[in-house]
């Protein structure tokens, strides 16, 4: 445990030393409450105040809980994972004694925490200016816990299919292919551009069977207060049975990966 | 007289050589990238896959209302195309050479070897890796866009402007670009600031008019960041008068000439140290 946790304080020194990058990341978050808001909201008055049970002020707190969300949710190792195979340098991990995947999660865990640090202190104001302009009041309290465990939940699932996608480049030499597909998908699939009952159905059919979904839509409608008993149970489940497939398809790809390594890179 | 002569001669023989620089670069480029080439095609699919995606987006957007901001379900894939075009065209160009592949170059002292060639320094920076991935994407983006435009009969004038538009969008996407690479020579910015500057630039996937009129203002008028979409598409459609095309063409002038100034000015403070 002890090397884990050395792990992760070097990480954590090393995003905090490279804390500007996590600023900019931070804005890219930024800008989508910049635009989508502005069109649904229109759209929203334009059909008389209320879209597929959305009205204007759910939209905006929608958008608003996506931006926290996405700052917690989102773990992008998979660039840095086909840098390291492509590279030839993930060869060194292969005799170090800790898990690369524990590796990889500390590292992306740690950038979190910084870019949460940074993020907070621009969120708390836009939130009360947005809320006070808007007219209207959050209030997350009462399913605050039941949010912040899906969110908790949101988070390997989406890791660990960032990980695979990463773990692809034992085969593509290049995986660049392999994460425009996941970065296109996973947002879109994922409900961070529109709530899917906003959009046709063929949408919320295809996220159905892809894990987005159930890192970032799930939780972010249990933290507004929209899903019944039986649908948070059922969500629930759905992402502990997601962690547990992604955990056995991970364990399967690197198997395989592993042995197709080459380290020609090097 | 016979001075104009000779300058323009030169000025000709040069264009030539940096044509042919161009077209050495991108064969170097091109073979680099085909050399594995799974993944050269997962990429092209991927592109592929990303546009199919965006505009089933926006159709599912705009099924909902049957105009926003002066943009009816007919009008919105001209927005939609125009951004495409221009993403492509500066991803094939300098876009990622500016923004991913020189801060490594001067992270990891390589620079030097650009500096060094007796070459303009801005276009071998800017032209070094020509992308392939975008190029076969904007072929069949542009055939999509000229078979709408012959669809929907849009008058010869319009295209003209539409046309001198985009070469304008195209400048100033450039001297942004050029402007924000600049700071490199003075401190470090890491690679994430082109995605940052991405997603400000794919802003242009929605019609702006829909923001406030403070937002509106800024991003047609102060940095016009809307060159990048709505403001060619806008010109299409018959929104965006021959005046204010003009004042986007005196912008891209002066955009281009004052970024090209503060790279020089900043190249003075490249130490070479890595």
């Amino acid at each position: 445990m002890k090397k884990y946790w050395t792990l992760f304080r070097i990480a954590l020194e090393n995003n905090m030393a490279y804390r500007g990058r996590a600023l900019i990341w931070m804005l890219f978050d930024l800008l989508w409450i910049g635009v989508f808001p502005f069109i649904w909201f229109t759209i929203i008055q334009l059909r008389g105040g209320e879209v597929a049970g959305w009205s204007g002020s759910m939209i905006i707190v929608y958008y608003i809980l996506m931006m926290v969300l996405s700052n917690i949710v989102f773990l992008h190792p998979e660039a840095f994972m086909a840098g390291e195979i492509y590279s030839g340098k993930f060869s060194n991990y292969l005799i170090k004694p800790h898990s690369y995947l524990g590796y990889v999660f500390l590292h992306e865990i740690s950038y979190k925490i910084v870019r949460f640090v940074l993020f907070f202190p621009f969120f708390i104001p836009l939130f009360f200016v947005v809320c006070h302009f808007g007219g209207f009041s959050v209030d997350i309290l009462p399913q605050l816990g039941f949010a912040g465990l899906a969110a908790l939940l949101g988070i390997p699932i989406f890791f660990l299919s960032a990980y695979i996608i990463g773990l692809t480049s034992f085969w593509l030499e290049d995986s660049y292919s392999a994460r425009t597909i996941f970065w296109a998908t996973s947002g879109l699939f994922g409900g961070q551009y529109a709530p899917f009952e906003l959009m046709p159905r063929f949408f919320e059919q295809v996220a159905a069977v892809l894990p987005f979904k159930y890192a970032l839509y799930f939780p972010l409608r249990v933290a507004s207060a929209q899903l019944t008993s039986a649908q948070l149970l059922t969500g629930f489940s759905m992402q502990l049975v997601w962690i547990f497939v992604l955990v056995f398809l991970t364990r399967i790809v690197w198997i395989h990966g592993v042995r197709a390594y080459s380290a020609v890179g090097r | 007289m016979v001075y104009v002569t000779i300058a323009a001669w030169g000025c000709k023989i040069s264009m030539y050589r940096y044509f042919k620089i161009f077209l050495l670069l991108a064969r170097d480029n091109f073979i680099r990238q085909t050399a594995y080439r799974p993944s050269f095609f997962l990429i092209l699919i991927g592109k592929l896959l990303r546009v199919f995606l965006f505009v089933a987006f926006t159709d599912a957007i705009f099924s909902n209302v049957p105009v926003l901001a002066d943009w009816t379900h007919e009008r919105v894939p001209l927005l939609i195309l125009t951004l495409f075009i221009l993403e492509f065209l500066t991803g094939i160009t300098f876009h990622r050479n500016l923004l991913y592949w020189f801060p490594e170059w001067i992270y990891k002292g390589e620079y030097d070897y650009i500096v060094a060639r007796p070459i303009n320094n801005i276009f071998l920076t800017s032209f070094r890796m020509i992308d392939f991935y975008d190029l076969i994407s904007l072929v069949g983006i542009s055939a999509i866009l000229i078979g709408y435009l012959i669809a929907l009969a849009i008058p010869l004038s319009q295209l003209i402007g539409y046309s001198i538009l985009l070469l304008a969008a195209y400048f100033i996407l450039f001297a942004f670009t050029l402007t924000l690479a600049s700071i490199n020579f003075w401190t470090f910015i890491p690679t994430g600031i082109g995605r940052l500057y991405e997603s400000i630039e794919r802003l242009n996937r929605f019609p702006l008019d829909v923001l406030p009129k403070f937002w509106r203002v800024a991003l047609f008028y102060v940095v016009p960041v809307a060159v990048a979409g709505n403001i060619p598409a806008k010109f299409l459609i018959g929104t965006w008068s021959w005046w204010q095309l003009l004042y986007i063409v005196v912008f891209a002038a002066v955009i281009f000439w004052l970024a090209v100034k503060i790279w020089y000015r900043a190249l003075r403070h490249y130490s070479s140290v890595a």
